[in-house]
């Protein structure tokens, strides 16, 4: 999926001092080079707020470059738009001795354009110049300037400029300085000190240092690295931008001003009320006439992104989007609204941060920390969330991409936070049965049904909707984890109403299945589903480790085996029982049928370091249990 | 499926008249297009192109020449995931004055059938979209309004290259991901200008005409020639894995100018034959003309001849001179502005760091020269037809003892004679100035793989020993990438991942920067997941995680050749001692198993004496492109690789 709609700004920072400095390589501590690729000498930011609607950003910093991997800041680039001007850059290049070698000069500077997808138009853009050297370690020192008018965001300041491995920082400092009247808002993160404010020409200033910063480094599972370093979050109490004006204290706030930049959109072409009453007639219910506008919305749009200007924010017009039939998130989600709001029902946008790996809103913090909307149709039971971009979503779906999470409601009274629904383990099934009918030599007939329910079944869902029949065989051929496989049958169906569901029924012809030495026959009943790798071990675990996803996965498999072979081996049945989850396997024979059953329980969440090797424990417990293997002999 | 025949060459000797009228109109269509709801001939297809129309001429505006291409697009959208073809995104380049590409003329419909009537609806200027960077390329977009399932879209714009730009008009592809139900490209072609024109691909053309016209383009003269190609029926190129490049293997048709011959005009002979292209190249100030000036090298040169007498060891100083000095930005090209400079610079790309590598080589007392080739992304080098074109890489050339050795300085992990993966595309033009030719491109290395366990197994089933992994030629070559590029720690991390059971206390790696050797990583592990215990048994997984179990072919059938790249070698010899007073009982059958016309060969054989079991596993597959026939033997050989890989060894206690 796709849809992002408000350009979250990241400023990366400098100041400019006329002072000599020391760029000699040389003097850099030896504990800021250990496992660093680059060290960033100074960084000085300062954001200078003008007014309630525009502000300057100053930026000077100077960084070593030590090795090619640390070659990312050689390249300076500057985000501009039709909100930032950039007035300055500059920039100069020294080598290990701190002996200048080149000066930036306007001709190696250019111009990018940073998104444009094939369905996405937009309109922002970069500076860039970059600055290498031939020997190593050389230091990059740059100094720029930039004008905001757009001042619904301040700056998220990161201690490290970059969240990239392997970067010390020997000084970072962040200033914000704001006029009389106009107070600031902030939360630190992971600060060593806290702000220290001072009084100067009448202005409020509040500056930040942290220094000595060894490279960072992570480790895998853990969650987002930007959750442990040092950043200050900063916002305004009021602001301007283009006409408008708004407050922002409070998640009210920023619901109302939302709703103030996208009011008066919502009127409708006078054909489609018509429309909107044959499109409804017969619904009884308010949840039926929501079903066939969806319905409706789903044949006669289609999504596409534009964020242009102000735009980045404000919806096109209901009326537009009837007319042209596409959309981005806000414009069709403003005409779902204006269409639901023709049949009587009351509807709210919904502000989300979305992506299936994104992090959960810094709550505390009110700001537009959002990038999609999705529509809210609230109700005493059973509120229903609308995906308004989807073109095949069931109704009241999430899917990964917005579920379980904090999203604002933007409501007559503001914005209230309130989470969308979370797909517990239950919800997120793969229930799978399968007849496999074994010869002696290995092959088998293989009938497999199988069930993928909330969270495990977007993926099929996505294939089933995406792609044709011949690309859809290649793709689950390409997911079996067979020996040697060939589909004679398949068929994808789902069923929308409630959790959505895909069934997947396939007709296999297997080779290899088993394998025969000599008298024996070996055979792993565990055929699909195996854990085949395994988290390392770390005994010094420092990071919290996350499992991703709620899931239930039920397998059950009969085998029928030919005839004149008795089991030699059965494997005893495993049961694992943890905090993280649980796992059943077991086998049991009945005359020429042998009956795997595997039923494994996982829990989304975060957990503490110290339980990582526990984690690793279980799951190497499952992996093993499910190469656990039958061994049958000829009679 | 069919195994298709390539196409693959010079398609303009029809003399058949060319009289047909274009059917197709613009803003007129056929209500039967809108009542289609599955593709007959490929039901499998979210959208058919129904007309896929391009008619280029050239023309003059203001003085300057121009390449002026009309195109027509007519889509029927069958399914909700083909919206997204009515998004539409060109390229253009964006230059400043009489250097920019011009889109004009931007029409578009989309037609939907509502309620049995054809409503048709027009694209509108709000819905296009200019995204101009400030140089280089630049995107003209436009969104048809009002798609759905069912509907029909069309659209036509013209595109003006100007020749100071490029002189070449743009490749036609006739095919595409998508089924097209008719291709058809016009062109008319003065005749004062030469264009060669090279089809490619698997289709042949199903209409292929040309006739005189007369034209009024100024000193372009009045004569010309129209030409008309069409295929009809064209199916989707549909991807595979183990391919070139898809523009080895769809439809095509490409012109490379070769000759001007109007009065006036600067170019005149371009790569006619091989032998102009060798000479066009050779005096190229920035290809031959850079091997005029090598004297900067002289002290490099005399630096690495004092260091060694011995020529393998002369060439690999040689190249590991320009690793060290020249850093590869990681682009290939045949040529370089300045050797010198790029020196000083110490970055550059292929093309720089080779022909500097050749300047080095010359002031060393080689006989060296450039070779010039074809990435295999780039695609297929057709040695029927002298295109420039063609190439985008280059390495060097020396001849040893009368074979051909290839030298390509860009990778401090390539040995001599060794190229790249991505350059082994079968063949290459050795630029000379007497002796200049064709020279295979032939992987010098296999990627090889050498295991070796020596493992003492318990009574408890656990396995303890050492487990060695050789990583040799192209195996080497990646794994030595890997390792620089994770460090070791994340090295290794993979390789536990993927093996839950091995707890490793020891581990040593050798030979990470030594490339005429195998790196080698040696642990020294124990093991639980092989061996399962069923009461005096014990049976034993002998090829412990290594062992083949899935099939990499997945497919039934292939319609192109499966192209690995290189030869594989896999040997993999483990040897089990027993635990005290057990004895197999039973152990698998030795095998071999052969691939035709000497493809390729498996052996797997396992031997028991008193004290200890050994396995040996030897998979070689000798050739590097097997075509599609070859396919359903190529896939069988790896099933039997796999239910040989499986089988197991069973051990019993004896009373």
């Amino acid at each position: 999926m796709r849809q992002y709609l408000l350009p979250i700004l990241l400023l990366i920072i400098t100041r400019s001092v006329t002072v000599a400095q020391n760029y000699s390589a040389l003097s850099i501590p030896t504990a800021l080079q250990i496992d660093a690729h680059a060290v960033v000498r100074y960084q000085d930011t300062e954001f200078h707020v003008r007014n309630a609607g525009e502000a300057v950003t100053r930026v000077k910093g100077a960084v070593t470059i030590l090795d090619e991997q640390g070659e990312v800041y050689a390249t300076l680039a500057i985000p501009y738009s039709k909100f930032i001007k950039i007035t300055d850059m500059e920039a100069e290049l020294y080598d290990v001795n701190g002996q200048r070698v080149k000066r930036l000069k306007r001709s190696d500077i250019e111009s990018y354009r940073t998104n444009s997808g094939n369905n996405t138009i937009d309109d922002s853009y970069v500076k860039a110049a970059v600055l290498k050297h031939t020997h190593y370690p050389y230091t990059v020192v740059y100094s720029y300037e930039y004008t905001t008018r757009n001042m619904m965001f301040y700056p998220i300041w990161k201690a490290y400029p970059y969240s990239l491995k392997g970067t010390s920082v020997q000084r970072s400092s962040f200033v914000v300085s704001m006029p009389a009247g106009l107070a600031l808002r902030y939360r630190e993160q992971n600060m060593p000190q806290p702000a220290v404010v001072s009084e100067k020409d009448g202005r409020k200033v509040y500056s930040w240092e942290v220094a000595n910063l060894r490279p960072f480094e992570t480790e895998p599972y853990a969650p987002n690295i930007e959750l442990s370093l040092p950043m200050v979050y900063t916002g305004p109490t009021d602001f301007e931008v283009e006409l408008y004006k708004g407050k922002l204290t409070t998640w009210k706030d920023v619901g109302t001003f939302y709703r103030e930049l996208n009011k008066d959109r919502q009127t409708l072409p006078t054909t489609l009320a018509t429309t909107i009453q044959d499109v409804t007639q017969g619904a009884t219910t308010p949840h039926e006439k929501v079903e066939k506008i969806y319905e409706y919305l789903q044949l006669h749009t289609r999504y596409v992104s534009i964020q242009l200007g102000i735009g980045g924010w404000q919806s096109m017009r209901a009326e537009e989007v009837a007319a042209k039939g596409y959309g981005d998130c806000k414009g069709l989600t403003t005409y779902m609204g204006a269409m639901l709001q023709a049949a009587g029902i009351k509807s709210y946008p919904a502000l989300v941060r979305a992506g299936e790996d994104e992090d959960e809103i810094r709550a505390d913090f009110p700001s537009f920390q959002f990038n999609h909307v999705i529509l809210c149709v609230p109700a005493a039971k059973d509120t229903l969330w609308i995906e308004c971009t989807s073109q095949t979503n069931p109704l009241g779906y999430l899917g990964s991409f917005t579920s379980d999470r904090q999203v604002l409601l933007i409501t007559e009274e503001g914005g209230k936070l309130v989470r969308t629904p979370t797909y517990q383990p239950s919800d997120n099934l793969q229930q799978r049965q399968a007849r496999v009918k074994l010869s002696d030599n290995g092959e088998a007939t293989v009938i497999m049904n199988t069930l993928y329910t909330g969270l495990q079944h977007d993926e099929r869902a996505g294939v089933l909707h995406a792609l044709g029949a011949e690309d859809q065989k290649k793709w689950i051929l390409k997911r079996l984890s067979l020996p040697s496989v060939e589909i004679r049958n398949f068929e994808l169906k789902e069923s929308r109403k409630g959790m959505p569901v895909v069934e997947e029924n396939l007709n296999l012809f297997v080779r290899n299945v088993c394998t025969r030495s000599g008298t024996r026959l070996f055979l792993t009943p565990n055929l699909l589903n195996q854990v085949r790798s395994t988290p390392a071990p770390n005994t010094d675990r420092k990071f919290d480790f996350e499992q991703p996803l709620h899931y239930t996965d039920e397998d059950s498999i009969q085998f029928e085996l030919s005839e004149g072979y008795a089991s030699e081996y059965l494997p005893q049945p495993v049961k694992i029982e943890s905090g993280f989850g649980s796992y059943e396997s077991s086998v049991i024979q009945s005359g020429n049928t042998i009956t795997y059953v595997r039923r494994v329980v996982m829990k989304k969440g975060r957990y503490p370091a110290a339980e990582y090797s526990a984690w690793v424990d279980f799951l190497k417990k499952i992996a093993k249990a499910d190469k656990n293997q039958v061994v049958l002999v000829k009679k | 499926m069919r195994t298709l025949i390539l196409y693959w060459g010079l398609c303009l000797l029809s003399f058949a008249s060319l009289a047909q009228k274009q059917t197709v109109e613009f803003g007129k269509i056929k209500p039967e297009d809108l009542h289609l709801k599955v593709y007959p001939k490929d039901s499998s297809a979210d959208a058919v192109v129904l007309y896929d129309f391009g008619e280029t001429d050239f023309t003059i505006v203001g003085n300057e020449l121009y390449i002026r291409t009309t195109y027509h697009e007519r889509i029927k959208i069958l399914k909700k995931s083909a919206y997204d073809r009515a998004n539409v995104h060109l390229q253009y380049y964006w230059g400043g004055n009489n250097k920019t590409e011009i889109i004009t003329n931007i029409k578009g419909y989309t037609y939907n059938l509502e309620g049995g009537v054809v409503k048709q609806e027009g694209l509108t200027k709000d819905m296009i979209f200019d995204e101009r960077s400030s140089e280089g390329l630049s995107s003209r977009k436009f969104t048809l309004p009002n798609v759905k399932e069912g509907a029909v879209i069309e659209y036509t714009y013209e595109f003006m290259t100007p020749w100071t730009i490029a002189n070449n008009p743009k490749t036609w592809n006739f095919q595409s991901s998508l089924p097209v139900e008719w291709s058809e490209y016009r062109i008319t072609i003065p005749q004062t200008l030469y264009y060669r024109m090279l089809m490619s691909g698997y289709l042949p053309l199903d209409i292929s005409e040309n006739q005189p016209v007369n034209i009024d383009l100024q000193r372009l003269g009045s004569r010309a020639t129209s030409y008309r190609f069409v295929v009809k029926n064209v199916p989707a190129f549909r991807n595979e894995s183990y391919i070139t490049t898809y523009s080895d293997y769809i439809s095509r048709i490409n012109f490379e100018l070769a000759r001007v011959d109007a009065p006036g005009v600067l170019i005149k002979n371009l790569s006619l034959s091989w032998e102009d292209l060798n000479s066009t190249l050779l005096s190229s100030e920035q290809l031959g003309g850079q091997l005029e000036r090598t004297g900067f090298l002289k002290d490099a040169a005399n630096t690495i001849k004092a260091q060694t007498t011995d020529t393998t060891a002369q060439l690999a100083a040689a190249m590991k001179y320009l690793q060290q000095n020249v850093r590869w930005n990681g682009e290939t090209s045949i040529y370089s502005r300045s050797l010198k400079k790029i020196l000083e610079k110490r970055e550059g790309d292929s093309g720089d760091i080779n022909l500097l590598l050749t300047a080095l080589l010359r002031e060393m007392g080689y006989d060296a020269h450039p070779v010039i080739l074809s990435t295999r992304q780039h695609g297929r080098v057709d040695s029927t037809f002298a295109m420039i074109r063609q190439f985008n890489a280059l390495v060097a050339h020396v001849s040893l003892k009368g074979k051909d050795v290839l030298l390509d300085g860009t990778d401090e992990f390539l040995k001599v004679g060794m190229l790249p993966d991505y350059c082994l595309n079968q063949v290459g033009w050795l630029l000379h100035p007497k002796n200049a030719r064709f020279v295979a491109i032939k992987p010098t290395e296999l990627d090889r793989e050498f295991e070796k366990a020596e493992l003492t197994i318990g009574e408890d089933g656990e396995l303890k020993g050492t487990f060695t992994r050789s990583y040799g030629g192209y195996g080497g070559w990646n794994a030595r990438k890997k390792y620089k590029a994770e460090g070791e720690a994340k090295f290794l991390t993979s390789v536990k991942e993927a093996r839950p059971s091995w707890d490793i206390t020891r581990t040593t790696i050798i030979n990470q920067e030594s490339v005429n050797l195998s790196m080698d990583a040696t642990y020294e592990l124990s093991m639980t997941d092989y061996v399962t215990q069923a009461g005096d048994m014990l049976y034993l997984k002998p090829m412990l995680s290594e062992g083949y179990t899935e099939n990499l072919l997945k497919a039934e059938t292939r319609a192109y050749p499966v192209d690995f790249a290189y030869p594989m070698e896999e040997v993999f010899v483990a040897t089990y001692r027993l635990p005290a007073g057990y004895k197999v009982l039973e152990q698998p059958k030795p095998v071999v198993v052969n691939l035709p016309n000497n493809g390729g060969r498996f052996l797997y054989a396992v031997n028991v004496d008193d004290k200890q079991v050994t396995v040996t596993s030897r998979i070689h597959v000798r050739k590097a492109v097997f075509w599609a026939e070859e396919y359903s033997m190529l896939k069988m050989f790896y099933d039997q690789i796999i239910a040989k890989h499986n089988e197991q060894i069973v051990l019993k206690k004896a009373n």
